[in-house]
């Protein structure tokens, strides 16, 4: 079992494996995948494309379902949770940050982030405008998605994410729509909201300089972990070069 | 098979169920299309046809009474090829089965078909030489009710009841639908004509050697208007009452009022229906391109020219013609078959030839490419105008993608602006592309229009019928006389149990003349100035009395005719000419009538004959007041208003049910078609948002809401210009279907409205419902991944 010593398991992956039907042939997405991430934690992935870094994404944030083995998370087995199961676990359990920020382009930023706390609770003004302070947006609150710069809107997106205050925040090459300085402005604003709020960043990129500013780096090869690295010195995301 | 046109099927097959739903609409458009245009040619060939084969007169004159002698000089005029006289009248029958009808009686020469307007013998043999009392039976009544040769019918002669024998059954092209007694409504269930021996029919109604018309057939090139004109004028002295050319009699006019409704229908439904094909088409299309956007930019940048492009997107649109149409065609070439086989039954056209119209095809095949190519050309040339760089990386709207603004009901309505975020997404969404949002309403426009419009049609008639059988008839039965009596006579039949109304009438077949023009032909019904049991109302549904003197005349005479109040109008008749002054105008659903005050009539015309009484009954109904009513002395039929209005519900209002069922049909499958094609690529649009959607833990309750709220508020906003339009449009359809035999309002009731909408929006929730369960089956993960959406 790969895992770290240091704090309190959130995920376990046991012998997962990803298997897509491709006609009369199998993809092997995912092959005996074991793997604990622990609350808190900053995890980088990296890996080639196909190796298998966004089915982990999807497996983690329920919109997949694994083929063999067993997927914890919180101690609760969601291997074989149903669909409306999985609706309820996405709600309350994860935030999802994409690549191409996928807002909403018809509601302004503030109403993108009032949207996902509606899903949970009543009373949804004024955490929204806290989560886009959170991100240094709230001038912008007003604005729609076509009216924000690319950094801006992912910002926004990173709001409307931690806005619940999920446990765990599933990021797919977040800053890969973004230029340097924008990228790494993100990089800094997940950061702090790593540190303040102790939420879980699983980020899956291509980019290894971001590894340096995480807790651990997991590597994957066609399917498998083939590598896992603690960063003993995590660099500041205002640090990292590539 | 090049790779393009593979790429093409495939395209096809990933999207087949629009690709279906819009071939749908192509191909019920020529369907519908041939279907009613070869039937308008093949009923118009098919009447020319029969007459041709039974030797249909060319001119036909109606006098009061003229002896058969006269045709001796008649076939003395230049150009006159033949001439024969002939007997026709009304009386009453008795069927087989006890039934009593009213039945025009024509006489035909015992052992041989005349010369001129023969009739098809279809069971039995023609009535055989020296035959007297023989008939033979018009198919209408005889497949109504069953006759078949052998049977005995009874005739009411003026000396009592004639035993006929049924010798066969036959058809003719001269008597399909009209009644040329005019005083009724004719169905088969109380209307038929016979064919009797000529000769016996004179005898026994005391017509010896005289006859009521001249069938004429003239010369090959002669001038048939000249002819009739010195017919007319030979025949001057026995009063001609009708003169008509072979095209003009009033079973032809009833023809071509029919089949120019089918070609009406041929040519307005189709169009509308590739019009919505056509916008339909055009959104596919659109969002097609526009997804695939990348691939036309890679193919640009591999060197693919745009006319290849522009080929291979047109290519989709063609086939969308092309399947459609020619499958419309060929459906629609045998539905034509059908149905002009089974109008002429109705109808009554004894010999069908089917017309095949080769130009039509072409021209419908044209028309659909046509409305296909100019539908997908627009959104591929506006894209092929771009560069290929900008074309793979721009998201490239399809009109104006409004997604940065408030919705406008949100500005006007601030309340809205404090919803949810979840509620203010279809609000804003029918304004994030205008043009789109305008095809969508205008597609559910359309829907509601159809549906409204049949709907319409069955208002409009079921009002008719109403008014006719509430308002203006408000007799139980009508009695007619086998001829005319005194008025006193008449008068002194109101001893017969349990009647507690009787006025006498005198109606008439009339020709209508104004300043020397013939207006047409109908019937002056002279009744008691304030009878009960005519109920005259005018079309703003107040009620009129008759004058002392003058006319009030059916309204088809001021809205069809021209004719005004002041006006006077000549009436010609068996019983003499009147002119009338024109008081004022009547509601009537059908026929030119002419209403006056008895007594004047009978002083103008210098008689005291009256030829039928209307009945109000305070006791037996029925059979039973038809038994009583049938013992009034030369009483030779009874028509009893429950039964015609019974039968006319059950067979007009029933054929008009099928007819407008038919169309509510022909209007959802469009609808439908419709619907769903803008559905699902609002859908297609809205997918990766709806991913994002459930992606961040949104049930598909939410999203099903969120989705439908969306198209209901479309289909809310299309009901007012749906309406308005289906309203329109029903009054156009009730103008167009008016003429002198029928006229009625457009109607459209509370409930239709209702129905319509309620159905409509039906629709659009049945429509949304594969989109619905797509997004049920979605693959997030890849769907959100996924730039190019």
């Amino acid at each position: 079992m790969v895992r770290s010593d240091n704090g309190k398991e959130l995920i376990r992956f046991e012998q997962v494996s990803k298997i897509y039907p491709m006609g009369e042939l199998e993809v092997v997405a995912l092959k005996d995948v074991n793997l604990v991430i622990e609350e808190g934690e900053f995890i980088v992935m990296l890996g080639p494309s196909g190796s298998g870094k966004t089915t982990i994404l999807n497996l983690i944030g329920g919109m997949d379902t694994l083929t063999e083995g067993t997927l914890t998370v919180k101690e609760n087995d969601i291997s074989n949770l149903d669909s409306k199961q999985l609706t309820d676990y996405r709600r309350t359990q994860i935030g999802f940050i994409f690549q191409f920020f996928n807002l909403i382009p018809t509601l302004t930023a503030l109403e993108n982030v009032e949207f996902a706390l509606e899903l949970i609770e009543e009373d949804t003004r004024e955490k929204s405008m806290d989560a886009l302070k959170a991100v240094g947006l709230e001038e912008r609150a007003d604005h729609f998605p076509s009216q924000l710069s690319g950094g801006e809107q992912q910002r926004v997106a990173i709001a409307r994410a931690i806005c619940k205050s999920p446990p765990i925040l599933l990021c797919d090459e977040p800053t890969g729509e973004l230029d340097y300085k924008t990228g790494k402005n993100i990089l800094k604003v997940m950061q702090v909201i790593n540190r303040n709020q102790n939420q879980t960043i699983i980020l899956v990129t291509h980019n290894s300089a971001i590894a340096e500013m995480s807790d651990r780096t997991v590597r994957l090869h066609s399917g498998s972990v083939a590598e896992i690295n603690t960063v003993e010195h995590p660099k500041e995301a205002e640090a990292l070069v590539w | 098979m090049s790779t393009l046109h593979r790429k093409l099927l495939r395209d096809i097959v990933a999207g087949k169920a629009r690709f279906f739903a819009v071939t749908f609409l192509v191909f019920l458009s020529l369907c519908l299309f041939l279907s009613t245009w070869l039937s308008y040619r093949s009923l118009d060939h098919s009447y020319s046809y029969a007459s041709e084969e039974l030797k249909y007169n060319d001119i036909i004159i109606k006098v009061a009474e003229a002896p058969d002698s006269v045709v001796d000089g008649l076939e003395g005029i230049e150009g006159v090829d033949a001439v024969i006289s002939r007997l026709v009248l009304g009386s009453g029958c008795y069927l087989p089965n006890g039934e009593n009808i009213v039945c025009q009686l024509v006489g035909m020469p015992a052992g041989e078909q005349p010369p001129l307007n023969q009739v098809l013998v279809e069971g039995g043999e023609y009535l055989p030489a020296g035959a007297t009392n023989s008939c033979l039976v018009e198919v209408h009544l005889s497949d109504y009710y069953n006759i078949a040769p052998g049977a005995t019918l009874q005739v009411v002669a003026p000396e009592g009841k004639q035993a006929m024998q049924v010798e066969g059954t036959a058809a003719s092209a001269e008597f399909f639908i009209v009644s040329t007694e005019k005083t009724m409504i004719a169905t088969p269930r109380n209307y038929g004509v016979l064919f009797v021996p000529q000769n016996w029919l004179q005898q026994s109604f005391g017509w010896e050697g005289n006859s009521n018309q001249f069938c004429f057939r003239v010369k090959e090139g002669a001038d048939a208007q000249a002819v009739m004109e010195a017919a007319e004028k030979e025949l001057s002295q026995y009063s001609v009452l009708y003169a008509s050319l072979g095209d003009d009699t009033e079973a032809r006019q009833l023809l071509d009022l029919d089949v120019e409704g089918f070609r009406e229908i041929s040519l307005f439904f189709p169009i509308l229906f590739l019009i919505v094909a056509a916008l339909s088409l055009y959104m596919i299309l659109t969002r097609m391109v526009h997804m695939q956007r990348r691939q036309i930019g890679t193919m640009m940048a591999l060197g693919l020219g745009r006319r290849r492009i522009t080929v291979h997107y047109l290519s989709y649109a063609l086939l969308v013609g092309v399947v459609g149409a020619v499958a419309g065609l060929i459906v629609g070439y045998f539905v034509a078959g059908w149905l002009t086989h089974e109008y002429a039954k109705s109808i009554g056209i004894p010999l069908v030839s089917m017309v095949m119209e080769w130009e039509a095809v072409v021209e419908g095949l044209v028309v659909a490419l046509a409305a296909c190519f100019l539908s997908s050309i627009l959104p591929i040339r506006r894209l092929l105008k771009l560069k290929p760089a900008v074309v793979m990386q721009e998201e490239i709207g399809e009109g104006k993608v409004l997604v940065d603004h408030v919705s406008l009901i949100e500005r006007i309505i601030s309340p809205l602006y404090r919803l949810k975020a979840t509620w203010k997404m279809p609000l804003r969404n029918l304004s994030r592309n205008r043009r789109r949002a305008l095809l969508n309403i205008m597609g559910i426009t359309f829907a509601f229009m159809l549906v409204l419009v049949s709907m319409a049609l069955l208002d409009s008639m079921d009002d008719a019928f109403s008014f006719y059988y509430n308002d203006f008839v408000r007799y139980d039965a009508n009695v007619y006389f086998s001829s005319p009596v005194p008025l006193d006579d008449a008068s002194g039949l109101s001893g017969i149990s349990a009647v507690k109304g009787l006025e006498p009438y005198l109606m008439v077949p009339c020709k209508f003349q104004k300043a020397g023009d013939t207006l047409g032909e109908g019937l002056l019904r002279a009744v008691p100035q304030n009878s009960d049991l005519l109920g005259l109302y005018g079309t703003d549904g107040q009620k009129m009395q008759l004058p002392d003197q003058g006319a009030l005349l059916a309204n088809w005479f001021r809205d069809g005719l021209g004719v005004k109040v002041g006006d006077t109008v000549k009436v010609v008749t068996s019983v003499g000419s009147m002119d009338m002054k024109v008081e004022g105008f009547v509601k009537q659903i059908g026929g030119l009538a002419v209403f006056a005050n008895l007594s004047w009539v009978q002083q103008t015309a210098g008689t005291d004959l009256v030829n039928g009484l209307l009945v109000a009954s305070s006791g037996s109904q029925g059979d039973e007041l038809r038994d009583d009513l049938m013992q009034i002395p030369g009483a030779a039929g009874v028509e009893i208003t429950e039964f015609t209005e019974e039968m006319m519900r059950d067979e007009m209002m029933g054929m008009m049910y099928i007819f407008a069922g038919m169309m509510i049909l022909f209007a959802v499958a469009m609808a439908l078609a419709l619907v769903y094609n803008t559905i699902s690529i609002a859908y297609l649009e809205r997918e990766k948002e709806i991913s994002v959607m459930l992606a961040l833990g949104s049930r598909m309750k939410l999203v099903t809401g969120v989705f439908t709220v969306e198209n209901l508020i479309v289909a809310v906003i299309a009901v007012i210009p749906g309406v308005l339009a289906g309203y329109g449009l029903s009054v156009l359809m009730m103008k167009l279907f008016s003429n002198e035999f029928f006229s009625a309002p457009a109607v459209i009731r509370g409930a239709s409205y209702a129905v319509t909408i309620l159905g409509v929006l039906l629709v659009v929730l049945l429509a949304e419902l594969p989109s619905l369960r797509r997004a049920g089956r979605i693959n997030l993960a890849d769907i959100i991944r996924d730039r190019s959406r």
